[in-house]
């Protein structure tokens, strides 16, 4: 043992003294007082280029919206997702991350004629709206055609289950045919979907202004009420 | 270089894992001066545990499991195959770039690299064995006969749980003897209706809180647990058993301990005129150098495939093919559970119940197939298995696999979600000669110690067993009543998924018997060809029983001892 430990590891030692009179929120309440880490650091992307950077913390918020408790954009899952890709994805996957943002933008530009950025918030969920419609839609019935037909085909809208009416879009019609990659479990918003639902619900803001975090307290069986947050 | 003072030791422990732990206690309490030789890094009870309550927001990739193919694990290709990798818990794994070995087929050899070995991050299930395990080859032919039975161990597993520690629930069953427990943890409720529900449809099977080496009551300093979940990063209330907690502490109160870590073992010494091993030849990581340092009594304690690879490369003109190996078992019979197969299914309702705190325990089905001989003609196999399970409210996670965004899926994942549950079952697996491991003729590590080479895989009454384990699963769950009740197996035959030593309870290279010729150690874990050489980690195993097999480890190395500190006063060794 050691006499110099940190006025942190003290705390984080008190805390299960105190067991159960505190909850784990609180405990890291305290904690973060104790100017260990301020909540948020400057930190620089290793992977994401700073416009790729506002798109994500975009399609995030989209995804994850500010209601009476904050949304994506607060819980920095820019942060996570620059770490995601960075360390842990494999090369073939950041791939294919990067390229279906580059995609989407491409979509905003031939529907408003302009990048993602630069798109109001409307026209953003819309946008995001429609990539999660196309992203849990069937695959495209794609002939494995012998050699590999490196471009994806294009299918049709009208091929694509309709949406189930979260964020019709009166332009639909107007929008370009989506690529195929953007179709089905392996598309790239589906990682870009797991990415914001994980890093937001994972975050600070998430396990504990959303949710709640389990305290540490003896294990039992509580009630339980309708609209109660459940455990981070 | 070879530094060779004349160090001398009354005992030498190889290994501070949990048998290794438990000898130097032991070895220490009976007044031996005792030296334990631990390959990896220090680990300091309650300083050296870096991520222990840290939040998981703290961690960039939010504690998120490892897996071979992402870059952090590129040092890790073997320890990454186990869901336990996380991010969180790697600095307790060994680099395999630092420690390889070679696999024939997928053999998963995960290993600790510091002292404590793997007591820091094992999973702390802890069932004792019965005669049914005892006898379990004797009755179906299948490797050789225990040289002991539960009378001989029942004592010691007394004595070591009171010093571990282990909470859980008595059941009065034959076949998994109850032990010194502490107050069981508690069932939530979708356990108590699964339990409910089992019990009703299938009478003599039993669902009962997992028995496990974490203290719901004090024992000295060590706090009962506080629930705060993860104990794989360390406790440092000693809440869960460990050498760090529990053995290491008691043994270094008597000041007869040296505990030397980045000390890798290379060979025991031998003396062939004396018959007896007299010291071990060791690398100072750190330095390079070569020591060699000697006892009256060597305790083997280096894990299962440590162990064989260390009595293996011990050759001398008396044991060409290493020590204590004149009946060539050593190597051979390698076993290890074979798991990831089972069930899981939707608990209806008790949607007004929800539970606290975070409990690192969950349910247990003790075995319940070939309990009488009459019932194997009516399986496909032999032995048994049990099943360890549990069950909870869904959280955010399914908003990952559903379509919609926004305010809808905000509200979607913010209550409790319904109830499920899941098992996996923990399967026996025979001894085979063919299974086996062996030094590699060219291939050295950068110590110049041949490298270990694995040959292993499940065999046809594994495979057949994993049927029925699955089936059982998916129909003990149907008639309790669950929905969507959905059987899995993760085998894939060659390849990862459930391939050996997955399961982590490797055992069995130098296994006890009756006869000299058939086995390596006799019923006191003393080598036949060498009596001052004593082997009590998984190695000694002659069955591999479906329990979790730590706790027998603890009970064997504790017995050992008493008896090797009895020889050595009749001066026999």
């Amino acid at each position: 043992m050691t006499n110099d430990i940190t006025r942190r590891e003290a705390l984080q030692r008190a805390a299960w003294l105190l067991g159960g009179t505190l909850s784990a929120p609180t405990i890291l309440g305290v904690l973060a007082g104790c100017g260990e880490k301020p909540a948020t650091v400057a930190w620089t992307p290793r992977t994401l280029t700073p416009d790729q950077r506002v798109m994500v913390v975009a399609i995030a918020e989209v995804i994850i919206p500010t209601t009476d408790t904050p949304g994506a954009r607060e819980a920095h899952v820019d942060e996570f997702v620059d770490a995601m890709l960075t360390d842990h994805l494999p090369a073939k996957d950041r791939e294919r991350f990067l390229a279906g943002l580059k995609r989407l933008d491409a979509r905003a530009r031939r529907a408003h004629s302009r990048g993602f950025n630069e798109l109001t918030t409307a026209q953003q969920s819309a946008l995001v709206s429609d990539m999660d419609r196309l992203a849990f839609a069937e695959p495209p019935q794609t002939k494995e055609a012998a050699g590999g037909a490196e471009a994806s085909p294009r299918v049709k809208e009208s091929d694509v289950a309709a949406g189930q009416g979260v964020g019709a879009n009166p332009k639909e019609a107007a929008t370009p045919a989506p690529d195929a990659a953007d179709i089905g479990p392996e598309s790239f918003f589906r990682m870009m979907k797991e990415f914001a639902v994980v890093g937001y619900y994972t975050s600070e803001v998430g396990s504990t202004r959303e949710l709640r975090v389990n305290p540490f307290v003896r294990y039992r069986d509580i009630p339980y009420k309708p609209g109660t947050p459940a455990w981070a | 270089m070879l530094i060779q003072r004349r160090e001398e030791y009354d005992a030498i422990v190889v290994g501070s894992g949990i048998s290794g732990g438990w000898a130097a206690k032991e070895l220490c309490e009976k007044g031996l001066r005792t030296l334990v030789l631990e390959r990896g890094r220090n680990v300091e009870h309650q300083k050296d545990y870096p991520t222990e309550h840290v939040p998981n927001w703290q961690f960039p990739l939010r504690q998120r499991r490892i897996p071979p193919e992402s870059p952090q694990a590129r040092d890790y290709q073997v320890q990454a195959r186990t869901g336990q990798f996380v991010e969180a818990g790697v600095h307790f794994f060994v680099k395999d770039t630092d420690h390889p070995y070679l696999e024939d087929k997928p053999f998963t050899w995960i290993q600790g690299d510091q002292v404590g070995g793997r007591s820091l991050i094992w999973g702390r299930q802890t069932y004792r064995w019965s005669d049914l395990d005892f006898r379990a080859n004797l009755r179906d032919g299948h490797g050789v006969d225990w040289p002991i039975r539960y009378k001989d161990i029942e004592p010691w597993y007394s004595y070591v749980e009171r010093h571990a520690g282990v909470s859980g629930e008595k059941l009065g069953l034959a076949h998994l003897p109850d032990g010194e427990f502490q107050p069981p943890m508690e069932l939530n409720a979708g356990e108590k209706w699964v339990k409910a529900g089992i019990e009703r449809a299938f009478p003599g099977r039993h669902v009962t809180i997992g028995r496990v080496a974490v203290l719901t009551k004090a024992i000295g300093d060590r706090q009962p647990c506080h629930f705060c979940g993860p104990c794989y990063r360390g406790c440092s209330t000693g809440s869960y058993f460990s050498s760090q907690s529990s053995t290491l502490p008691a043994a270094q109160k008597t000041g007869k301990l040296t505990l030397r870590p980045h000390s890798l073992a290379h060979s025991v010494l031998y003396d062939e005129t004396r018959n007896r091993a007299v010291g071990i030849r060791f690398f100072d990581t750190t330095t390079g150098e070569a020591h060699e340092v000697y006892a009256r009594v060597i305790f083997l304690c280096a894990s299962t495939l440590g162990t064989t690879r260390l009595l293996l490369n011990s050759k001398s003109a008396h044991f060409p093919d290493g020590l204590g190996n004149s009946s060539g078992v050593v190597g051979h019979y390698l076993m290890d559970h074979h798991f990831i197969v089972g069930a899981s299914g939707d608990v209806p309702g008790l949607l007004d119940h929800y539970y606290e705190g975070n409990r690192p325990n969950g349910y247990y089905i003790p075995r319940f197939r070939n309990l009488a001989a009459s019932d194997s003609d009516k399986l496909k196999f032999v032995r048994g298995y049990g099943y360890q399970g549990g069950a909870g409210r869904e959280g955010w996670g399914h908003g990952v696999g559903e379509p919609g965004i926004g305010v809808e899926l905000k509200r979607r994942l913010h209550d409790a979600g319904p109830w499920s549950t899941r098992m996996t079952a923990f399967g026996e697996c025979l001894p085979r000669k063919e299974n086996r491991a062996w030094l590699d003729a060219e291939k050295t590590d950068k110590w110049g110690i041949p490298l270990l080479r694995i040959d292993c895989s499940w065999g046809p009454n594994e495979l057949a067993m994993r049927e029925d384990m699955r089936a059982q699963a998916e129909a003990m769950l149907k008639s309790a009543g669950c929905g969507n009740v959905e059987g899995w197996d993760g085998n894939k035959p060659g390849e990862l998924g459930a391939e050996p030593g997955l399961g982590i309870h490797e055992m069995g290279t130098a296994r006890m018997g009756r006869d000299p010729n058939t086995s390596a150690l006799n019923a006191n874990n003393q080598l036949h060809d060498v009596p001052n050489v004593f082997v009590t980690d998984g190695a000694c195993m002659t069955s591999s029983g479906c329990q979790n097999p730590s706790i027998t480890y603890m009970a064997l190395t504790a017995r050992a001892a008493d008896f090797a500190v009895r020889e050595l006063q009749r001066r026999n060794l």
